[in-house]
């Protein structure tokens, strides 16, 4: 393999790679931040989901 | 149809579909790899280049088919006014935005060795990136309009609006003389790639869009949760300034 060729090849597959996996960190890391903030308001995990009032 | 529009419905859906739809993402995204580097062949003109494609078409779709879900996600926001189709709307925009940032990104890194340069104001490459300002667009105005209702709607006629650039983005290769090579895979007489290079594309194709569908998931829980801790925050401040408004006697 031409060695530019791989550096262009690398370089697509890491930057897509960051991408993704920070997308995935982001979405998962409010998903937590956001469960402790209803447990610190003390709404369980099964009422959390069923509380349509709050809808 | 509302069963399935009710948030604590897409809560409980979303947390038995999102181990599912993340597994098959990973499966695919795995399979597709190791066809990617250990068995589909170099291209006869673009040499192993070509093993960029198999990320930036599928992120190009991805980029496309992330705004139709908004548009279908808008409708029902200006239709029904439902919160679930608002949630949907708002969830997808970062999403379209990362893949169509990927595929720009990608199609220039693939674009220098094969045509010398990273960017040309090609008709596709630019409506590409039309495409990806809608998207930064949106997330802006999501997070400018603070009440979220009034969001929703800004944000559906928006999207709307923006819909026009989707059948300029595909069919751009047609009406104009670009750089950019015509579409390949949806051909009315058939694809124009080998299977050996088609079948890996096809799988990673897969494999992101179980992806979108496992993180778009996620993201509408995250803004239902959003929703739902914001009102018992409300609820919860004016429950603690009820006493206090109560001492304040009428002026007499």
């Amino acid at each position: 393999m031409n060695a530019d060729h791989f550096f262009f090849i690398a370089l697509s597959y890491g930057i897509t790679a960051v991408a993704v996996l920070g997308m995935v960190a982001a979405i998962a890391l409010d998903y937590r931040r956001l469960k402790k903030s209803l447990q610190a308001m003390g709404v369980t995990v099964a009422a959390r989901d069923e509380r349509t009032d709050l809808d | 149809m509302l069963r399935f529009a009710n948030p604590s419905f897409v809560l409980r859906f979303a947390a038995r579909a999102v181990p599912v739809f993340g597994a098959l993402a990973a499966l695919l995204i795995a399979v597709g790899l190791y066809l990617v580097f250990f068995v589909a062949p170099a291209d006869y003109q673009q040499g192993e280049t070509v093993r960029i494609m198999y990320i930036h078409v599928p992120a190009a779709w991805l980029g496309l088919f992330a705004y139709m879900v908004m548009a279908s996600a808008a409708l029902g926001t200006l239709v029904w006014r439902h919160p679930v189709a608002d949630a949907a709307q708002k969830s997808a925009a970062p999403l379209g935005a990362m893949f169509t940032f990927v595929c720009l990104v990608t199609g220039s890194l693939w674009g220098k060795p094969m045509w010398g340069t990273y960017w040309v104001w090609d008709a596709r490459l630019t409506s590409m990136l039309v495409l990806l300002l809608i998207y930064l667009a949106l997330i802006a105005l999501w997070n400018t309009i603070e009440e979220p209702q009034r969001a929703a709607k800004a944000a559906a006629v928006m999207t709307l609006v923006g819909l026009v650039n989707i059948p300029i983005i595909k069919f751009s290769v047609d009406w104009w003389n670009t750089l950019h090579q015509p579409a390949s895979v949806f051909k009315t007489s058939g694809p124009a790639i080998y299977g050996s290079m088609l079948w890996p594309l096809l799988i990673m194709a897969f494999g992101a869009t179980f992806l979108f569908l496992a993180l778009h998931l996620m993201s509408i829980r995250n803004e239902i949760l959003r929703r739902r801790l914001d009102r018992l925050t409300r609820l919860a401040a004016s429950a603690s300034d009820m006493p206090r408004a109560a001492r304040f006697e009428p002026a007499q």
